[in-house]
């Protein structure tokens, strides 16, 4: 991506402008966000061309076309201005890498891969027929890949001076090699131009090589028109046949858009699922997408040594402008990433499996807590795969995930839009406390189901609705098992409590906490101390707490101080049995406190990859993204679990009250608020903990944690914590 | 800043069921907190809280709070005029109210709670340029006994002062869930939750303290509801207490510990403003 010019608008319709993704004959695609966080892609029309009025009537039909093209496959227009001095055109932002680019680093790809890809963009075309549209410029450029399908980018919108070739005979609109005949010879193409194309594209993806050549321009129209496609290399005899029927020389004998998707294997599946491209592939996909997640840090100006690794400046350019699209109508990574979208809802083949809902996932996948937010969307993204990929689903889920960055001001923005958007049945997050203190009212006034496994502050508002569920151990919840791991053993008599400020309501709720429940779980005693924020010099406190004969020691605080404590009781040899929590655990504190970090214990709502009861998810886990599970993974996987289940049934329920009674019931999606007291109602046997929420605050009832402890510098996790008395 | 929770309830529950309601009740009524701020932001100008009044939301006063460091106190005469000036009065609590004998407590001491968990009255520490405790009663009326009230007002010579003394005032609480007042005084149960300014809804102060629980009298019975609010602005720190009694609900005691603490804290910021 550039940097914007002097020149360039700082907003265009409500969008801020981030930098330049491409320009081209017709103006420039902006990648901008709008307020409400969403990054987009936003073609600008240039002012000759905006003063044309015929070029205007055209832009404005096609525009409003283009708000018509309904499908998962094909990226959505977010917004556009016809009449304006300067037209422009928004789209989502899909973070992912061409077909092009994937084709080139890695090779041509199986005949399972093309064969769903075929599919999936047959239906694609289908819907910018169905709106009237001709694409007239598919290719691998403009095909992004993400885990969960293709999107089709760029449907023919002002298309007639940015994608021009010149040849000896004057300009031909459209990608030489990708060409129908009927365009290279200089004609319009209609709609079998677009599958004429689609069938080169679809050669290029199985043998790595444009069916006509390369080369020359002239010399690839030519063959285009007088030549058959070279196939070699594609042994399935069904592909072939397609391919053969797509490539026809006469329009008249291809397939229509929408009658490819019937010719296509009946094995292949509705829609694809995590497995539909190879590992390789996949794991491409993942890193490219994690790449252009990270797209926000464009107006940050620091970024941080633990998260992801970056991207070479050189490198994400590239994909930023691959995924942009060399003309761009292509994008989204912090908004709408959608996964496993099947086909258009609304019931149009009537067949269940053409009924789509969506989980959001409200996280921060971009601001302090990254890491977490980010394995809470791997989570849920798995957790939708694996139920989509049963048979006899009577729906299809998907995946919508918004970035809050870890602000309060954009989490209430995000509820916002999550609240707005009709198709979301509930949300999973938001990661950190403070953002889902700024989300409740948003998603309470929508009785949007809200399950959070992450903020875990006890002093959340109450709302009317009820719909915020908080699906792990509150920071209070999590010292019952800290203090049973503290003091029930014979060397400890006394707990000290070293409660720091400056870690804000997480620390004081838990050691205060801690200091209420020790006489109630144990015959000991406590020795509490609180400090201001801000304090940097913990001897005269720490001394005090050993001087009252603390045998062991509790720090609720943040991770500076807790190093610092660290090393002071490690410079007065204090061995005793002494933990943090969880919030603390990380590279600041094992760096800042060195081997005195050694012997710490931590207790955790997460469980970890290594536990029994997570291996299956864990090597699903590898399998689509390449790694082990994150911290905090698996409990998104299983509320978003949950929800799918509580969905299912009472999806199964109106459609057995619908059949009994005779009468049309919609799409049969459950309202908001239903799915809110089946959540409140439900037991849910997760792979972390088992689900059930208290009635009055819908808190979890169950205080299951797991244990770590610091050796040799590492995080090294012990198995789950005791188990508190009642 | 109030904290309407069903203590009473709770009472014999498990201590983390209260510290649970505690801490959500206190900082999750926001609507609550919003109309308290309103009144707060609308009465900056009087200094003097109308708890009628007040539809127009000012900014918070952590946004808006320059200290002007010229009218900041710095001896203790300037300390000592400087809590005539903020400290709550009868009218500071509402209608009713009435000033009790001894009305001021000596200025050369301040109460600290013992090791025992008993409080006593010394000698201020090094760091306290001046402090005052002032009592209060709404006398008994039919069918109601006499609620006692009290406000306290301390100035430290730093901030940090003034943040180790909200430090101390939690560890109380931990440390001693049973508190002797005086002979015949008994305060149990105590819970306290702390926000600093800018958590939840926090805006009034840089660091709020609440606590509640339950008061015991020989002379008026009980358990009655008992409720003490402190905050820390700067190098100061404003408290009150409001003891139940008979036929008292907890709301009138809540409404009366924050109508004077409001009233402070709005003092306060006009004492050490920037004046343009």
């Amino acid at each position: 991506m550039d940097d914007l010019r002097p020149t360039d608008p700082a907003r265009i319709g409500g969008h801020r402008l981030l930098g330049r993704l491409g320009a081209g004959g017709m103006g420039v695609v902006y990648l901008g966000r709008t307020d409400a966080g969403a990054l987009a892609a936003i073609k600008v029309i240039l002012p000759e061309h905006a003063g044309d009025e015929d070029f205007r009537t055209r832009f404005r039909r096609e525009a409003e076309a283009a708000r018509r093209v309904d499908s998962p496959w094909a990226v959505s227009v977010t917004g556009a201005d016809t009449e304006g001095e300067r037209p422009w055109l928004a789209t989502e932002f899909v973070p992912g890498p061409t077909l092009f680019d994937v084709v080139a680093r890695r090779g041509p790809l199986p005949v399972r891969s093309v064969t769903v890809l075929g599919r999936l963009l047959a239906r694609a075309l289908a819907a910018v027929h169905a709106a009237g549209l001709v694409h007239r410029d598919v290719k691998p450029g403009n095909v992004l890949l993400t885990a969960g399908g293709p999107r089709l980018i760029d449907f023919g919108i002002a298309r007639t001076a940015d994608a021009t070739a010149l040849t000896a005979t004057g300009l031909v609109v459209g990608t030489p090699g990708f060409l129908p005949p009927e365009q290279a010879s200089g004609n319009t193409a209609g709609p079998a131009g677009d599958v004429f194309s689609l069938g080169c594209l679809l050669a290029y993806a199985a043998t790595g090589r444009p069916p006509f050549g390369g080369g020359a321009v002239d010399a690839v129209l030519y063959r285009t028109v007088h030549d058959a496609p070279d196939l070699d290399g594609i042994d399935d005899a069904h592909l072939r046949a397609l391919l053969d029927r797509c490539l026809a020389k006469d329009p008249g004998d291809r397939p229509a858009a929408a009658a490819l998707d019937t010719l296509i294997a009946e094995d292949v599946p509705a829609g694809a699922t995590a497995d539909w491209l190879p590992e390789d592939v996949a794991r491409i996909i993942a890193e490219r997408s994690a790449a252009l997640l990270a797209l926000p840090d464009i107006d940050a100006t620091v970024t941080e040594g633990h998260g992801p690794p970056e991207p070479a400046p050189g490198r994400r350019r590239f994909l930023l402008f691959a995924a942009g699209g060399a003309v761009a109508l292509g994008a989204s990574a912090f908004a709408a990433v959608r996964l496993t979208r099947d086909e258009s809802d609304g019931g149009g083949d009537g067949a269940p499996g053409g009924r789509r809902w969506i989980i959001g996932v409200h996280a921060d996948l971009t601001g302090p807590l990254r890491a977490a937010g980010r394995a809470q969307e791997r989570g849920a993204r798995l957790a939708v795969d694996r139920f989509n990929s049963l048979d006899d689903q009577p729906f299809r889920l998907a995946v919508k995930v918004l970035d809050d960055q870890g602000d309060p001001a954009r989490s209430a923005r995000v509820a916002e839009e999550f609240a707005r958007d009709p198709e979301v049945v509930a949300v999973i997050g938001p990661t950190g406390d403070e953002a889902a203190g700024a989300a409740l009212a948003a998603y309470d006034e929508a009785v949007l189901p809200v399950l959070t496994v992450s903020a875990l502050q006890i002093a959340f508002p109450a709302r009317a609705n009820g719909s915020f569920f908080q699906a792990a151990p509150s920071y209070a919840s999590l010292s019952l098992p800290i203090v049973n791991r503290l003091l029930l053993r014979p060397d400890v008599e006394r707990l000290g409590i070293l409660i720091d400020r400056a870690g804000g309501q997480t620390a004081y709720q838990a050691g205060y906490a801690a200091n209420l429940m020790t006489p109630q779980l144990t015959t000991g005693t406590t020795h509490p101390r609180v400090v201001p924020a801000g304090t940097t010099v913990f001897d005269p406190v720490v001394t005090d707490l050993l001087s009252h004969r603390s045998d062991a020691l509790f720090y609720a605080g943040d991770a500076a101080g807790a190093a610092r404590v660290a090393r002071i009781l490690a410079d007065l040899s204090f061995t005793g049995p002494r933990m943090a929590q969880h919030t603390v655990m990380g590279p600041e504190f094992l760096e800042q406190a060195g081997a005195a970090a050694d012997g710490w214990e931590f207790v955790t709502p997460f469980t970890d990859a290594g536990a029994p009861a997570v291996a299956t998810f864990a090597a699903a886990h590898r399998k689509r993204f390449g790694a082990a599970p994150a911290a905090w993974s698996a409990e998104a996987y299983d509320v978003a679990g949950l929800v799918a289940r509580e969905l299912a049934a009472l999806t199964d329920a109106a459609a057995k009250k619908a059949t009994a009674s005779a009468t049309p019931s919609g799409d049969g999606r459950p309202t908001r608020s239903a799915l809110t007291a089946a959540i409140a109602a439900a037991r849910y046997e997760g792979i972390s903990r088992t689900y059930a929420f208290d009635e009055k605050r819908q808190q979890l009832v169950g205080r299951d944690a797991y244990l770590y402890r610091v050796e040799k510098g590492r995080h090294r996790y012990l198995g789950p914590a005791p188990k508190p008395k009642s | 800043m109030t904290c309407h929770v069903p203590l009473r309830g709770a009472r014999y529950g498990l201590p983390l069921a209260l510290v649970t309601v505690l801490l959500a009740g206190c900082s999750g009524a926001a609507d609550d907190r919003g109309e308290t701020e309103k009144r707060d932001a609308s009465t900056r100008a009087s200094a003097s809280p109308d708890p009628g009044g007040g539809t127009g939301s000012g900014p918070s006063p952590e946004q808006s709070l320059v200290p002007d460091p010229a009218r900041l106190p710095k001896t203790r005469a300037e300390a000592r005029d400087f809590i005539d000036r903020v400290i709550a009065g009868p009218d500071s609590f509402g209608p009713g109210v009435v000033k009790r004998s001894p009305y001021e407590s000596d200025p050369a001491t301040w109460p600290v709670l013992g090791e025992d968990c008993v409080w006593q009255q010394q000698k201020p520490a090094y760091s306290v340029l001046a402090t005052l405790t002032r009592s209060f009663e709404l006398p008994a009326e039919q069918g109601k006994g006499p609620v006692r009230l009290g406000a306290v007002v301390t100035v430290h010579r730093t901030r940090e002062d003034a943040a180790w003394e909200m430090a101390e005032s939690i560890e109380e609480s931990m440390r001693c869930p049973t508190q002797q007042l005086r002979e015949g005084e008994l305060i149990g149960s105590m819970v306290a939750a702390a926000l600093l300014g800018g958590e939840a809804t926090q805006t009034t102060s840089e660091d709020s303290l609440s606590e509640m629980g339950q008061y015991q009298s020989s002379e008026l019975g009980g358990p009655h509801h008992y409720a003490w609010q402190q905050a820390q602005t700067l190098q100061f720190t404003v408290a009150v207490t409001g003891k139940g009694a008979k036929g008292r609900t907890q709301r009138e005691i809540d409404d009366l510990v924050v109508q004077a603490q409001a009233a402070m804290l709005v003092r306060l910021e006009s004492a050490v403003e920037k004046q343009s």
